[in-house]
């Protein structure tokens, strides 16, 4: 229990001399001063103590240094800094409370209020009339200036900037209460909530920069007000006129002002407003009129201002009547005068005295050259209605839509709306603000970099697209070569049960067939038959049920890598036909990852190397077949697919590109080819698929099947006539199918049998006369 | 697996038809000549109010691009592969060891990169003209206003390879081509402004209808990227921002990508189905 007592009192004791150490610490730092500070009565070393000790009309000289504190001047005296001494109200209240009238404050810096927005924390708060705040800094303090039932204040060429709060929480930079007759006047104002002016009558607000706040200008009950040459920017509102006569609004700059609100200037309850000679730039609304004037005999003027690339120029409540805009320039607004909901603001006056409002959207001309347009200028867009009558529709704005809907009001009367105002006397010059500019010009070198890099860009681009760009990207080397061909079984290529469907009709039936290295595959069959099909199957081009394998790779899962073991020699090849012959070869060169010395061969065996620059377009249809071949043989594939390989060629390039391909047959590659000629089909195929809507019907030997089919040539053999009985015995004996011919006989020859029935009649002594080797008319043979 | 050296000589090859292509060099051409007119004009007379900067020029530019852009990405997309469809030149390409994917992707690759040295050429020399005539440029909104124009032309682009991939005729291609444009540049806005005013639908509903169009997306991602706020879209546009504030742009983004690499997953199914026939 003692001890319990004792602890108490030990306790209460310790807490008594920390709150001891903690109030003096307090009280010696709100007592700091340094620096020196010079009055009329003498040398003080705080600014305390000269206060205290001055009289009024005293000039207290302040010398540099801190001076902390919360300082009451109650003496009409003269505070002035030397050298920005630094006044620090730490935090708490007022820095300086002025209660003596015609006190001057000038060149100091005063900081740090307290932030408190119930007791109106203040960096100067004036309670008394005439004072002169001058020159100062007054930085971080919750109110800048704040007069209080004040009158004649003079505040001019001050810097204030507010707390870096949220703007709710932010004082005003100035706030002038009760307190007419005040000049406020070259001021920059920042990083504050407001600048207020209520209650107060005949106030001059001239040259000040006021920015990023919220609302610019606040005037509520201030008659006879002058606002002139200010710079009103980045706040939520620029300026907002409420409750007040015969105010001015003159050559002010008035800019992007776009907070929740936005108004440039905002004018309600204001009678006999005039504005002139301002612009407006940038705003979400340069000027919104609510019930202005609101008395009978009263108006609002707006003359010569410039309201510029602003959402809306000017927004008025339908109510709004007795408005004068007269030698205004509305320059690309977004909607340059609108209609805040349903009604009409025809009673008010878009030209006085003949002189209207300059229109950048204004389709009319001047023929008289008196600056007027000769035709009246209506708003009238639809979309503008539309919007105007339905908000919601603005989501629509930029949109190409919106030029379409009132391009058809201005082509369709019926649906064109009622003019929004009217200008009898439209400007066909746009008015000038002379020394008025939102931003200053700064010469935009970053766009200008990013603008030259583009272009750049672009030239990089149509570089990688040139011939030029293909050349340095040439590869040099096979990059990935064709695997070996390693066929299972001896089969090169395999196809079991081969089907293929287009909707209901049957292109290919269970084809199966197979086919070694050096083996010749004719597919063979009229139009439709199924063999260009069966093609696109074995490339994988096209899908299809059963199973193809193209030296043991299956297509239908691997159709990149079995491509790469097949040539294709398309019936009508579609190239590039503005590329060379030599680019065309790179490219394919590149893309089957074969190489330079072997594409160069390949030219060069087809006998295209005279030909490598010219134009594949310039080249004849023998020479694109060559082409194709060259290409079809890069990286050396097994296999080599031919698709009417011939039908365009004439008889000497058809003969030369067979005995090309019966090369490379007797080098090894397996060729499958369709064709509807006999001959081809005889000198390259040793097995013949013959297909009939899409089902195989034989597998033959050629010549069986040229036989099948009528398709082998004929013989004549001319013996004269007294001979032909004798020779087709003779024939007939060796197993020739013949028949009498006049003079002659025919005889049905395979192909490497010519020989043979001349020899038969020359054994048999029957003088052969003459010979001659005709078609079947299933298709010219060896012709 | 993708090989990308197939891809990148294909793409190549691409670049250099589509830079041969008439079709590009009257968009590209006519796109420059517009851009830099409309920046003249956007400039004349405004530079005496010292608010003739680029981001306002910007602002007059969004519509000509949803105007001319879709218009170049959808028919330059619908003709690459029914073009060469018609032509057979399709066939033979698929007949070389490539696949589907690699052809569809290097065809688009290749185009697209056409495409965009195209812009690129357009809003260079417009981006200059505006700074020699004294424009205060803003580079950030210039490369705001390019970057989302690009992506534009990208979503054009593979809508145009969705309808090309299953048309066989260039001008079938086309004639949807054009089509399309017309429905999502005019059709599909008049429909939506019918539907709010006879429906009265929310600013919500609406927001949602619109941001089904790219051409909105866009719209909407250049203004909020401009002007940091889409209050000059009216109530829809308050609502976007209030609902989602910092989020609403990286919305916005994700939509535009989605336009692009939907349309092209889409067409590269049908391609891949419908082949080089």
């Amino acid at each position: 229990m003692l001890n319990s007592r004792a602890g108490k009192i030990t306790s209460t004791i310790a807490t008594l001399i920390v709150l001891m150490a903690v109030g003096s610490t307090i009280s010696s730092i709100r007592a700091q001063s340094s620096g020196s500070i010079e009055s009329d009565r003498g040398s003080y070393s705080t600014f305390q103590d000269a206060l205290d000790a001055s009289q009024d009309g005293d000039v207290l000289t302040v010398t540099s240094g801190t001076h902390t504190g919360n300082f009451v001047i109650d003496k009409s005296v003269t505070v002035q800094g030397v050298d920005w001494p630094t006044f620090d109200g730490g935090g708490v209240g007022n820095v300086f409370t002025i209660e003596a009238p015609n006190v001057v404050i000038t060149g100091l810096i005063i900081q740090n209020s307290g932030n408190k927005l119930n007791s109106e924390d203040a960096g100067i708060e004036a309670n008394a009339p005439g004072v002169v705040i001058d020159g100062n800094r007054i930085q971080n303090t919750l109110f800048g200036i704040y007069l209080k039932q004040a009158p004649n204040g003079d505040i001019r060429n001050n810097v204030i900037t507010g707390m870096d709060l949220e703007v709710q929480r932010r004082g005003d930079g100035i706030r002038v209460w009760y307190s007419s007759d005040t000049v406020i006047e070259n001021n920059d104002v920042s990083l504050v909530r407001d600048v207020v002016l209520w209650y107060s009558e005949r106030l001059t607000v001239r040259n000040n920069d006021i920015h990023d706040g919220r609302y610019g200008l606040h005037f509520m009950y201030d008659d006879d007000a002058l606002v002139e040459n200010n710079r009103l920017t980045g706040n939520s509102v620029g300026a907002f006129l409420m409750y007040s006569r015969r105010l001015q609004m003159i050559g002010n700059v008035v800019g992007d002002n776009r907070g929740p609100s936005g108004y440039g200037i905002g004018l309600k309850d204001l009678d006999d407003a005039y504005v002139e000679g301002n612009l407006f730039a940038d705003n979400r609304v340069g000027a919104y009129v609510d019930n202005s004037p609101r008395e009978r005999d009263s108006k609002v003027e707006f003359i010569d201002n410039v309201f510029v690339l602003n959402d809306f120029g000017v927004r008025l409540m339908p109510s709004v009547k007795r408005n004068q805009y007269t030698g205004n320039s509305f320059v690309d607004n977004q909607e340059q005068v609108q209609v805040a909901g349903r009604g009409t603001i025809e009673e008010n006056d878009w030209a006085v005295d003949g002189i209207g409002n300059y229109w950048s959207d204004y389709a009319g001309f001047d023929a008289d050259n008196d600056g007027v347009g000769d035709v009246i200028y209506k708003s009238e867009k639809l979309f503008e209605n539309l919007t105007d009558k339905h908000p919601k529709l603005r989501l629509l704005t930029f949109s190409p839509v919106t030029q379409a809907v009132d391009f058809a009001a201005k082509s369709f009367p019926f649906v064109r709306p009622e003019p929004k105002l009217t200008d009898p006397s439209p400007l066909v010059q746009p008015g000038t603000v002379p020394g008025l500019l939102l931003d200053k010009k700064v010469f935009a070198w970053k766009t200008l970099l990013a603008s030259l890099a583009f272009v750049g860009l672009a030239g990089v681009v149509a570089r990688i697209g040139s011939t030029k760009g293909e050349r340095n990207t040439e590869q040099k080397e096979a990059v990935e070569p064709v695997e070996p061909t390693d066929p299972v079984g001896g089969n090169v290529i395999e196809v079991i049960d081969l089907s293929r469907s287009f909707g209901d009709v049957r292109a290919l039936q269970n084809l199966t067939f197979n086919l070694a290295s050096g083996e010749g595959l004719a597919l063979w069959g009229n139009n439709g038959a199924g063999k260009t099909t069966a093609i696109r199957c074995i490339l994988g081009q096209v899908s299809y049920e059963g199973s193809v394998s193209i030296c043991g790779i299956d297509v239908a899962a691997k159709g990149k890598l079995a491509r790469a073991k097949v040539g294709l020699v398309p019936q009508e090849i579609s190239f590039h036909d503005d590329l060379t012959v030599l680019d065309t070869m790179r490219l394919y060169t590149k893309l089957r990852k074969s190489n330079h010395d072997e594409g160069s061969a390949l030219l060069e065996r087809l006998s295209l190397a005279p030909h490598l620059s010219k134009q594949v377009r310039q080249l004849s249809g023998g020479l694109r077949q060559r082409l194709a071949l060259a290409i079809a043989l890069l990286g050396d594939p097994p296999i080599l697919l031919l698709d009417e390989p011939t039908a365009n060629l004439d008889a000497a390039a058809r003969q030369d590109f067979l005995a090309l391909l019966e090369d490379l047959k007797a080098e090894g590659k397996a060729l499958v080819f369709a064709s509807h000629r006999p001959g081809e089909v005889l000198r390259l195929a040793d097995r013949v698929l013959l297909l009939d809507q899409g089902k195989l019907v034989a597998e033959s030997e050629p010549e069986d099947l040229m036989t099948r089919i009528g398709a082998l040539p004929k013989m004549r053999i001319e013996v004269g006539l007294r001979n032909v009985e004798s020779a087709m015995t003779a024939l007939s004996n060796d197993k020739f199918e013949t028949s009498a011919n006049r003079t002659g006989v025919y005889v049905t020859v395979a192909p490497g049998e010519k020989a043979l029935p001349i020899k038969t009649l020359v054994d048999a002594g029957i003088p052969v006369v003459d010979f001659d080797l005709e078609g079947t008319g299933k298709g010219d043979i060896d012709d | 697996m993708i090989d990308l050296q197939t891809v990148a000589i294909l793409s190549q090859k691409e670049v250099r038809d589509a830079t041969k292509s008439r079709w590009l060099l009257m968009f590209g051409v006519g796109f420059a000549v517009i851009a830099s007119a409309l920046s003249w004009m956007a400039l004349s007379g405004l530079g005496s109010f010292g608010v003739a900067g680029f981001g306002r020029t910007t602002a007059s530019m969004v519509n000509m691009v949803l105007l001319i852009v879709p218009l170049m990405g959808l028919t330059l997309g619908a003709l690459a592969i029914a073009s060469e469809r018609e032509r057979g030149a399709l066939a033979y390409l698929m007949s070389q060891p490539v696949t589907a994917f690699e052809i569809l992707l290097s065809k688009y690759l290749g185009v697209a990169a056409a495409l965009i040295a195209a812009l690129l050429v357009g809003f260079g020399i417009s981006g200059i003209l505006v700074v020699l005539r004294g424009g205060s440029s803003n580079a950030g909104d210039f490369l705001a206003l390019v970057g989302l124009t690009v992506l534009l032309a990208l979503s054009s682009l593979s809508i145009g390879f969705l309808l090309s991939a299953g048309l066989r005729r260039g001008a079938t291609a086309i004639g949807l081509s054009v089509f399309l444009w017309l429905t999502l540049a005019f059709f599909s806005d008049l429909g939506l402004m019918g539907t709010a005013v006879t429906l009265d639908i929310g600013v919500r509903e609406l927001l949602f209808m619109a941001l089904a169009n790219p051409l909105q997306v866009y719209k909407l991602a250049t203004i909020l990227s401009i002007k940091n706020d889409l209050e000059v879209l009216g109530p829809a546009g308050v609502y976007a921002m209030r609902t989602y504030g910092d989020a609403l742009l990286p919305i916005l983004m994700a939509l535009f990508v989605v336009w692009v690499i939907a349309p092209l997953g889409v067409g590269f199914l049908i391609f891949k189905r419908r082949g080089a026939f």
